[in-house]
């Protein structure tokens, strides 16, 4: 009895040993050899640039920094000591693991090619045994975008017509047709295409007969790929690019059948047009319109209002309404009824600005609730956390103001009462006045205000500021009947330096100060990016380049043609 | 305290986390219990073994579950006869090879798409290479826990012959059916499950939906409570060797790869959102070494072993740990050094 269990129970313990015990054994053998060699045989990989952000790209002011990506994690000083910019741009560069992110302080200047090389670089495994590495040197090209600029032509065949100007390849093309006569435009972000709205004299009405179109420009625009946003699905990225539309292909977007178009904005995403709309039968049936691509136009229903901005956002409206400035919403369609405004700012008569990140708007104040202030006009910084602060106040009226997208800095057209000038033609009383009108730049930190320009008297004017911040364009029409005078409206170009502040601080010590600026104008570009961030801190460390950041114009030049409304493309 | 409490945290989120799939992977079973005909099935599933393995590596398609709901799928396909290559096969890639797993990479790897296709495509490698080597076995049943076995039925005769079975069921308590000489049903299975194997004509709709709701009962309860017992003792583990402590294993392109599955096979996370927590790591470990975690984490982890011993005896898991870990260590290796 015994020695069958002893039999049967190394029978059972043979049987234990199964095909799969031997062949998965022999496997892992074979397999941990397998690893042994491939170890011992070392590291033969090439680090690599496996991404960079602005390859082949144009980039403009809104693209604030850039990113390389790494195949592996790199030695950071081997990196940033061996990475070139050619022309240089001074910037801070910052890493995440295999990423490097190289934020600029500085604003790009507009219609320049750089180059960004990287010769050599040794990646951390190599660098940590010191041991020779292998890098794939890298050589990337990119382009800011073309300083060019659009404006209705004055003359000869430009007349009426929407030019555009290319200062860097110093031509100057005709966009829209001849039967088309131009009334207002705004370029589209990309500089792509530009929204126009314009009454054709091939139809009847004349003035009332204001469609809405939009024209291709010609320019090709090949932004940066967002890293932060949505990539664009595959397919798209694979597709080949059709060819770029030639310039001056002309789209109706809306017509004028029973409605009358007044004026219009456009959203600085490009997606979305409201137009000031009336009724030909009915005018009370008056107000703003939303277009969208692929949607039927549609009334806002909302209070009457007047003047109209879009935000920075897309996404809401200012419009004029009563007595103050109504904040509507322009996202998904209400359930029912007019929409309610978000906000109403009860006091300010005019929005002229908003900044670009959403943060402050320039809003004028008409002065009408204090006696004393009566007949003045203010001009406000009004900004998203509810501070309002008074930039200006001049006894004439407050025309124009444009933020500087690349500084703390407003440019503003106002003008003064001064006394007229002796006219030998003309009885004057003895109190007469004439508005004087000035250009102005106030830094926002510290609410400098510095004059730039006195300019003629009488003039409708037209203030642009380049998308670089390193120019404005102005342009004068007489006022005065253009048929005794012949000179057309005439385009000024003004640079701009930003001269640091008198010496009298810190003498000699103009590399601390520009570091200084360096500084202020990063903490800025964060708080733009990340909204999160107080404004109040980087209110605070712009006051620190405050001083340091007074534009001034030098050489003024006149442009050999004539046009109104001379405004920068972005 | 602060341990305790990290514990109890990562105990919780682990059950959290994988429950539902354990449930949508019992609802998989019960539905092949009683809906799926195991003739029709044995005859749509190829001859070739490397075909078999491929199958099975591809069934995730149709059943997305995750590594905790894939062990009663796989359990239900080797109680109903499947061959052994499709079961290890589905066991092993199922959870990495299936749209919702293919989709969530993609979401979180959008710049890095190769990391997609490979993680696929080393998983299949893996997964079939080890179901073509326990393929090898013609009767897995002697590293199946002895519960399984015997819910497998009758053997192919031929292989019936080798293997004796060990302990006749009639010398266990219990009630039993002897349905022919040497065929015999253990009567306090679960009555579907008995069912299921004595019917031959299959029960009215409504009575088998019945079925299915007990058997889904009967099975989450089961696999339920050692699925608390795995998260409890990943989470043990978690606590006891920090995440930090296994990171700092090292970053070479060598010890990376043994770092990042270390913490795949301690963390124990689904492999439905893992690649979200690889990607935190992907701007500081090699594209291999998230590989390794991404193809390595999903096949085993310290959670899914206790669900694995409800189907293996410990030597078969001994084997599949042994044999995945070193193949995908192998395949990532050679993309980390070779390709960088």
């Amino acid at each position: 009895m015994a020695r069958r269990r002893s039999r049967r129970s190394r029978n059972q313990r043979l049987a234990r040993v199964q095909p799969l015990d031997r062949l998965a054994l022999a496997v892992m053998a074979g397999l941990a050899l397998a690893m042994g060699l491939l170890i011992l045989s070392g590291d033969h990989a090439t680090a690599r640039v496996r991404d960079f952000t602005w390859q082949d790209r144009q980039v403009g002011t809104e693209d604030r920094a850039f990113l390389i990506t790494f195949s592996r994690p790199m030695d950071v000083a081997s990196v940033e000591k061996n990475l070139t910019l050619d022309p240089p741009l001074p910037g801070k560069v910052s890493w995440a693991g295999r990423r490097m992110a190289y934020t600029l302080t500085d604003p790009l200047p507009y219609g320049e090619s750089f180059t960004l090389s990287l010769d050599e670089a040794r990646d951390r495994y190599s660098a940590r045994r010191d041991r020779p590495s292998r890098f794939e040197p890298f050589q990337a090209q990119f382009q800011t975008r073309r300083r060019a600029f659009l404006y209705i032509g004055a003359e000869g065949d430009e007349a009426n017509r929407l030019v555009l100007a290319d200062l860097d390849r110093q031509e100057r093309t005709i966009l829209t047709p001849k039967n088309l006569s131009l009334l207002a435009f705004q370029p589209y972000p990309l500089g792509d295409k530009v929204l126009f709205s314009a009454s054709d004299s091939s139809q009847e009405g004349g003035l009332l007969n204001q469609q809405i179109y939009t024209v291709t420009t010609g320019i090709t625009p090949r932004p940066p790929i967002d890293f932060m946003g949505d990539r664009p699905p595959l397919w798209q990225r694979l597709l080949p690019q059709g060819a770029p539309p030639p310039s001056g292909e002309t789209t109706l977007v809306l017509d004028n059948r029973n409605y009358q178009n007044l004026k219009f904005d456009l959203s600085p995403d490009g997606e979305t047009i409201v137009v000031q709309r009336v009724n030909q039968q009915d005018p009370s049936d008056f107000g703003p319109w939303l277009v969208r691509a692929g949607k039927p136009p549609a009334p806002i229903e909302t209070e009457p209002g007047g003047d109209f901005l879009i935000a920075p956002d897309s996404q809401s409206l200012l419009l004029l309404q009563g007595e103050g400035t109504a904040i509507i919403d322009l996202g998904g369609e209400p359930a029912s009824g007019p929409r309610q405004p978000l906000d109403f700012l009860p006091n300010y008569g005019r929005v002229l600005d908003l900044k670009a990140d959403g943060s402050a708007a320039a809003m004028v104040n008409f002065n009408q609730d204090d006696p004393e202030k009566r007949f003045t006009e203010s001009l406000f910084l009004v900004t998203n956390q509810g501070r309002e602060e008074e930039l200006l106040q001049v006894s004439g009226a407050i025309l124009e103001a444009r933020f500087d997208p690349t500084r703390q800095v407003i440019y503003v057209l106002a003008s003064e009462l001064v006394d007229a000038p002796l006219d030998n033609d003309t009885l004057q009383t003895a109190d007469a006045y004439v508005e004087q009108p000035l250009l102005l730049a106030i830094t926002l930190a510290d609410g400098e205000v510095s004059p730039l320009l006195r300019l003629p008297l009488q003039q409708n004017i037209h203030l642009s500021v380049a998308p670089d911040g390193r120019s404005l364009l102005l342009d004068l029409t007489n006022q005065a009947a253009d048929t005794e005078s012949n000179q057309g409206p005439k385009i000024w170009y003004l640079p701009l330096v930003y001269q640091p502040p008198d010496s009298n601080s810190d003498s000699g010590s103009d590399r601390r100060l520009g570091d200084d600026s360096v500084a202020a104008n990063s903490a800025d570009a964060d708080a733009a990016e990340t909204d999160s961030v107080d404004r109040d801190t980087a209110d605070v460390a712009d006051a620190s380049d405050a001083s340091a950041a007074t534009p001034t114009v030098v050489d003024p030049k006149t442009f050999p043609f004539s046009g109104i409304q001379a405004t920068w493309l972005p | 305290m602060t341990q305790l409490n990290n514990g109890i945290t990562l105990f919780f989120s682990l059950l959290v986390e994988a429950m539902p799939f354990l449930l949508l992977g019992v609802i998989f079973s019960s539905v092949l219990l009683l809906f799926v005909d195991e003739q029709k099935l044995l005859a749509i599933m190829p001859k070739n073994v490397v075909l078999a393995a491929l199958a099975g590596s591809l069934i995730g398609f149709l059943f997305p579950v995750c590594e905790c709901g894939n062990i009663p799928v796989a359990r239900r396909l080797l109680t109903k006869g499947a061959p052994t290559a499709v079961a290890i096969g589905f066991l092993l890639a199922a959870p990495t090879v299936n749209p919702v797993v293919f989709w969530a990479t993609w979401i979180a790897f959008r710049d890095q798409p190769e990391i997609v296709f490979l993680r696929v495509g080393f998983s299949l490698t893996v997964a079939v290479t080890i179901a073509l080597i326990f393929s090898a076995q013609a009767d897995i049943r002697p590293f199946l826990q002895d519960n399984l076995t015997r819910m497998m039925g009758e053997p192919d005769p031929a292989v019936a012959v080798s293997t004796e079975p060990e302990v006749s069921p009639l010398l266990k308590s219990g009630t039993f059916l002897m349905q022919a000489p040497g065929q015999v049903l253990q009567l306090d299975a679960p009555p579907a499950q008995v069912l299921a194997q004595v019917a031959v004509a299959p029960p009215p709709m409504g009575q088998r939906l019945r079925m299915m709701v007990d058997n889904m009962v009967l099975e989450l309860r089961e696999l339920g409570a050692v699925l608390v017992i795995g998260s409890a003792i990943a989470a043990f583990v978690q606590v006891a060797i920090p995440r930090e402590v296994i990171l700092s294993l090292g970053q070479g392109p060598v010890t990376s790869i043994v770092a990042m599955m270390a913490l795949a096979w301690v963390v124990s996370i689904c492999s439905t959102v893992d690649s979200f927590f690889a990607l935190s790591f992907a701007s500081t470990f090699t594209s291999g070494a998230l590989l390794a975690f991404l193809v390595f984490g999903p096949m085993i982890d310290l959670k899914n072993i206790s669900l694995l011993l409800t189907v293996f005896k410990g030597r078969a898991i001994i084997y599949l740990f042994v044999l995945a870990a070193q193949l995908t260590f192998l395949l990532t290796l050679v993309m980390n050094l070779y390709t960088g």
